[in-house]
């Protein structure tokens, strides 16, 4: 091996490293069998994960994530896809207007559209459930349409006017060819969304009501007052979701496709 | 198998022409190239016809019943897109067997149809592979066979092989062709490439600027261009700048600018505005010993070309090319020798 190739491993091994050595540190301590936070653990139990399961708190803040994230998720991809259907497609003025600005909840920080959402709902009155899922809708909405806008301007889409010269109406084309054309866009934004809205804390911290707080809310108002690895036990819980989501995505359509969303 | 008629096919786009006035006949079952560069028209007027552009004025007509109205998918015509356009969540069999689940066929007639069409375009033992596994040569047949398999009147084809290596194109030529006539489907195909033109139809229209330029059999257009566009458009030409046309009963001659001796050529066409240039295919001029022809020239350069050897020849600072077969029977002068030059008579075009 040349001495660059081995310096090329190094900085490989020292940046994968870098970036899970926190996570695998979390994961280690729930599975410790002690009662304090220490790393590495002496022993091996499930004990926090069963302690985790006996928090009612931690337990519902799981499944109103987990709502909350199939809900938003379904929601972004109905409105965007609409949305990147009529700008992918349309010739209609302000376009490109229409999609930065869609695009826009990327730039803001979470933080920001939280606090203004907090003060417009509190103006309207709004649940605290109905706010959060708007929320979650506008922060996932960039992700659905960045997806589908490439997979509607992708160059196979002369597809839908080939249906067309074979007989079908506009409508059947849409229907048969150009919909089950873009299914890997579909699954690749509700993924998305699913994950950006399951990890989401700025927005919850605002709108939350203590009905609908979040995991990823509870998780730290967990660590405020007691600090034992049923914290890491949750956290693993929630690291585990995400992965699992990442695994389905990278065997159902590719990785690689996943990550040009990101670029 | 059915007629096409084009009529005074317009369509203006903002600052460009589109289609300007174009009009054609094709009797039934016969194979037309709509030739010309980019910009010219040729995509423009096929898909006016597809139905996919609106056109502003003009009549479209199969057998006699104007279709211009019609929405594409009520127009039955096959089109095969130069990126194959296939669906690629269907297979082989689904993708050819679209048109006819869309006209709801009997499952048995389709099976039959489907059949046929693979076996024509040899790709039965791929009829269950997923059509992204295809290569670029089985994809464009798979995109034939769905354009055929509802057995429209009309096939038209927009670069079907502008995708594929030269290699592959040759082959999908004869390939386009066969199918084409063993199914006798009229057929309209848009190619900026003259070769590919030549090689399959029973006439090109050479089309410039939205216009059809000139409209004939190969052979015809090949043989006697009638204006400089067609002339340099299909093969290469030598131009000679003239200052008159003498005509005496029916041989003419022409007033070359850079010779002083008159040169033998064909008649101007009736009607054309008055002839600049006398046109001369490469292949066409001969060369012999030095004030044996219609003047004489220096060899320039020369470059070997496997069947013709390629000659770059000056007279008066004039550069002419000669084309020269190798096969012996001519003789091969080296560079820096003086020969003549000499074309016959109907090889020389009086052009506008």
């Amino acid at each position: 091996m040349r001495p660059s190739s081995i310096l090329f491993l190094v900085a490989n091994v020292a940046i994968y490293l870098f970036l899970l050595l926190p996570v695998i540190i979390v994961i280690a301590i729930s599975f410790s069998g002690t009662d304090s936070v220490a790393f590495p653990p002496t022993s091996f139990s499930f004990r926090w994960f069963v302690r985790f399961l006996g928090e009612d708190q931690l337990v519902s803040a799981l499944m109103v994530s987990c709502g909350l994230a199939v809900a938003s998720s379904i929601i972004s991809l109905i409105l965007g896809g609409i949305a990147a259907f009529a700008i992918a497609r349309g010739t209609f003025w302000g376009r490109s207007a229409a999609l930065n600005f869609l695009m826009t909840p990327l730039m803001v920080p979470a933080l920001v559209i939280a606090m203004a959402l907090l003060e417009f709902f509190a103006f309207l009155g709004t649940p605290s459930i109905l706010g959060l899922l708007i929320g979650h809708v506008i922060i996932t909405l960039p992700y659905v349409m960045r997806t589908m806008v490439a997979g509607l301007t992708g160059a196979d889409m002369l597809a839908e006017q080939a249906a067309i010269s074979l007989g079908c109406t506009p409508l059947q084309a849409i229907r048969l060819v150009t919909i089950p054309m873009l299914t890997n866009s579909m699954v690749a934004s509700v993924l998305f969304s699913f994950i950006i809205s399951f990890e989401n804390l700025p927005l919850s911290l605002f709108l939350s009501d203590p009905d609908t707080v979040t995991l990823p809310m509870q998780i730290y108002n967990y660590i405020q007052w007691v600090f034992d690895p049923t914290v890491a036990a949750a956290a693993t819980i929630n690291f585990l979701v995400v992965v699992v989501l990442v695994f389905v995505a990278e065997r159902t359509i590719g990785l690689s496709r996943f990550m040009g969303v990101m670029k | 198998m059915s007629k096409v008629t084009v009529r005074d096919l317009c369509k203006r786009f903002p600052g460009t022409v589109g289609a300007d006035g174009v009009s054609f006949d094709i009797p039934s079952g016969q194979f037309l190239t709509l030739l010309g560069p980019s910009g010219s028209g040729k995509t423009t007027t096929l898909m006016m016809i597809a139905g996919f552009l609106q056109p502003d004025s003009g009549v479209i007509e199969v057998d006699d019943s104007n279709i211009a109205a019609l929405t594409p998918n009520k127009r039955n015509l096959g089109v095969v897109f130069q990126s194959y356009a296939l669906f690629p969540h269907k297979t082989v069999w689904e993708n050819i067997a679209f048109p006819l689940k869309i006209r709801k066929l009997a499952p048995s007639e389709i099976d039959k149809r489907v059949s046929r069409l693979l076996e024509l375009v040899r790709l039965e033992a791929f009829k269950d592979r997923s059509v992204t596994t295809l290569s670029g040569g089985q994809k464009q047949r798979v995109a034939l066979a769905r354009a055929l398999v509802f057995e429209p009147p009309v096939l038209l084809m927009d670069e079907p092989l502008g995708a594929l290596d030269r290699k592959l194109r040759e082959q999908m030529q004869a390939e386009i062709k066969n199918l084409q006539r063993s199914l006798n489907v009229t057929a309209i195909y848009v190619t900026h490439d003259q070769d590919e033109a030549l090689s399959m139809s029973d006439s090109i229209a050479i089309m410039n600027e939205g216009k059809i330029s000139q409209m004939g059999s190969p052979e015809a257009l090949f043989e006697r261009p009638n204006n400089r566009f067609v002339a340099e458009f299909l093969g290469g030409i030598n131009l000679f700048p003239i200052t008159a046309i003498h005509s005496e009963g029916a041989s003419h001659t022409g007033k070359l600018a850079i010779a002083d001796a008159p040169v033998p050529c064909c008649p101007p066409i009736a009607g054309m505005s008055e002839p600049k240039w006398l046109g001369v295919r490469p292949e066409r001029v001969r060369i012999g010993s030095p004030a044996g022809g219609h003047f004489d020239a220096t060899v320039m350069k020369r470059t070997y070309l496997g069947g013709t050897m390629l000659y770059e020849l000056n007279v008066a600072d004039f550069l002419l090319a000669a084309r020269v077969p190798t096969d012996g029977a001519s003789p091969l002068p080296e560079v820096g020798s003086r020969v003549s030059v000499s074309w016959p008579a109907q090889s020389a075009w009086p052009l506008a």
